[in-house]
């Protein structure tokens, strides 16, 4: 393996990923702007450069699609997210989201953490601090709501 | 691996592209493996999951002559490997029936851990995803080691033929010399982590040497000292022709026929010769054991 076509092939395969990914990010604007909130292509593009040093940070790799717009689009109607500090609130949140998916042991889904870190969020009044802290315990507690409240549904279905 | 294994291998992963087939295989794999639920993977997790899918192309491509299979897609490869895996799974299952119920007429501790061990393996064995895991401990050694470049599987499947070959050979010897000559060479082998075929076949080979009966496991000290001084004589092709030819004589003997058991003790004459060289200066002291006189 490794030959110069092949490396080739390799850095392009890299390359229209990294540009689906930038395309999504963007694509988010059409919704946060909504909320007062929009990336610049710049500040989309800074924002990958962090992605990949926090992926690398917390030992982990995506390789299909990205957590980062899902958390767009999990935290842009947030009322505590202002714009001179959405892109470095992003970051942050991105830093949090793989630290606690490790923590967590993999056993949240990107769903679940999020709506846990949202709460959280929310609840500090836009505290990515306060995010960071979470307790394992709580967030766990998201998923057992979660199920509690997909045994209710299923109970009232059987009714 | 054998060689041509080795460069047909060789030959696809230069192929044009094949790192980012790979790439895309592992995505899917990844995918399926967090079932869509999640976007990213440990480091590890995603190196183990690409160390399986390369495990399964390789099983694919092992001993396969058709062009199509070079020609092959990653995703092709991977699909024929898991279904070359499963194969062995099943073949695996029969070989460790076979071992369990070929078990020798001596105890040891680490030979029926291992035994419960592998039963464990192929209860959580996980081709899936990760095909190249060992999900078990092996403790029991054995007296030829598989390679530890086998993974999965195939280091499975091999470790029990090896087994079943030593089990064999110590189920034609009599429970009571067996325990005896084991008591005499190892102390407390039903507790210690110890082969038991080693000792049993060299005790064998120095019988056949001797002119003695293999099953015996018998030679006196002066035999042993001066079957000692003619091996030593020998040139290294010479004392291996001398080894192996005891070792074929053992084996009719003991009505050893399979060709796997008679290459396998042929082997275990042959690991004799360094230490044969090296007992030179210091004596014939654990080479060729034997039962203790008799009083």
């Amino acid at each position: 393996m490794g030959t110069e076509t092949e490396e080739t092939t390799l850095l392009s395969v890299e390359r229209s990923k990294r540009n689906e990914l930038l395309a999504a990010v963007q694509s988010q604007n059409e919704v946060s702007a909504r909320f007062g909130l929009t990336l610049s292509p710049a500040a989309a593009e800074r924002l990958l450069k962090k992605r990949a040093e926090a992926l690398m940070d917390t030992g982990r790799v995506e390789l299909s699609r990205s957590a980062l717009p899902a958390l767009i689009d999990a935290f842009c109607d947030s009322p505590y997210l202002m714009q001179e500090e959405y892109e470095e609130t992003l970051a942050e949140l991105l830093d949090a989201f793989y630290s606690l998916k490790n923590e967590s042991r993999d056993q949240l889904s990107d769903d679940e953490l999020l709506q846990g870190m949202r709460a959280a969020f929310d609840a500090s009044g836009g505290s990515t601090d306060a995010v960071i802290g979470m307790q394992m315990e709580r967030l766990l507690g998201v998923r057992s709501l979660a199920e509690e409240r997909g045994d209710d549904e299923e109970r009232e279905n059987d009714e | 691996m054998n060689s041509a294994n080795d460069r047909r291998i060789a030959a696809i992963s230069d192929r044009v592209g094949f790192e980012a087939e790979v790439m895309k295989l592992l995505s899917e794999r990844a995918e399926r493996y967090e079932m869509g639920d999640a976007s990213s993977l440990r480091t590890e997790t995603a190196e183990a999951l690409l160390t399986g899918v390369l495990f399964c192309m390789q099983l694919a491509l092992t001993d396969a002559e058709d062009a199509d299979t070079h020609s092959a897609s990653a995703g092709v490869l991977f699909e024929r490997g898991l279904a070359e895996a499963a194969r062995q799974v099943k073949r695996g299952r029969l070989l460790l029936y076979q071992a369990k119920t070929g078990r020798p007429g001596v105890e040891n501790r680490g030979l029926r851990d291992t035994l419960e061990a592998l039963s464990t393996f192929f209860a959580k064995y996980d081709p899936d995803f990760f095909a190249h895991r060992i999900p078990c401990d092996i403790d029991y050694p054995l007296c030829h080691p598989v390679s530890e470049e086998l993974l999965g599987i195939s280091y499975i499947n091999t470790y029990l033929r090896r087994l079943i070959a030593e089990n064999a050979f110590l189920k034609k010897l009599s429970p009571v010399r067996l325990r005896s000559l084991l008591r005499s060479y190892l102390g407390d082998y039903e507790e210690l982590l110890v082969n038991l075929y080693a000792p049993a076949a060299e005790a064998a080979i120095g019988c056949a040497l001797a002119g003695r009966d293999p099953a015996g496991l018998y030679v006196s000290q002066t035999e042993r000292e001066k079957l000692f001084d003619s091996l030593r004589e020998n040139s290294d092709d010479a004392l291996a022709c001398v080894l192996t030819d005891a070792a074929d004589s053992v084996c009719r003997a003991l009505s050893i026929g399979g060709a796997a058991e008679r290459d396998y003790l042929r082997r275990a004459a042959l690991d004799t010769i360094p230490r044969i060289r090296a007992a030179a200066d210091d004596g014939a002291a654990g080479l060729f054991p034997s039962l203790p006189a008799p009083v």
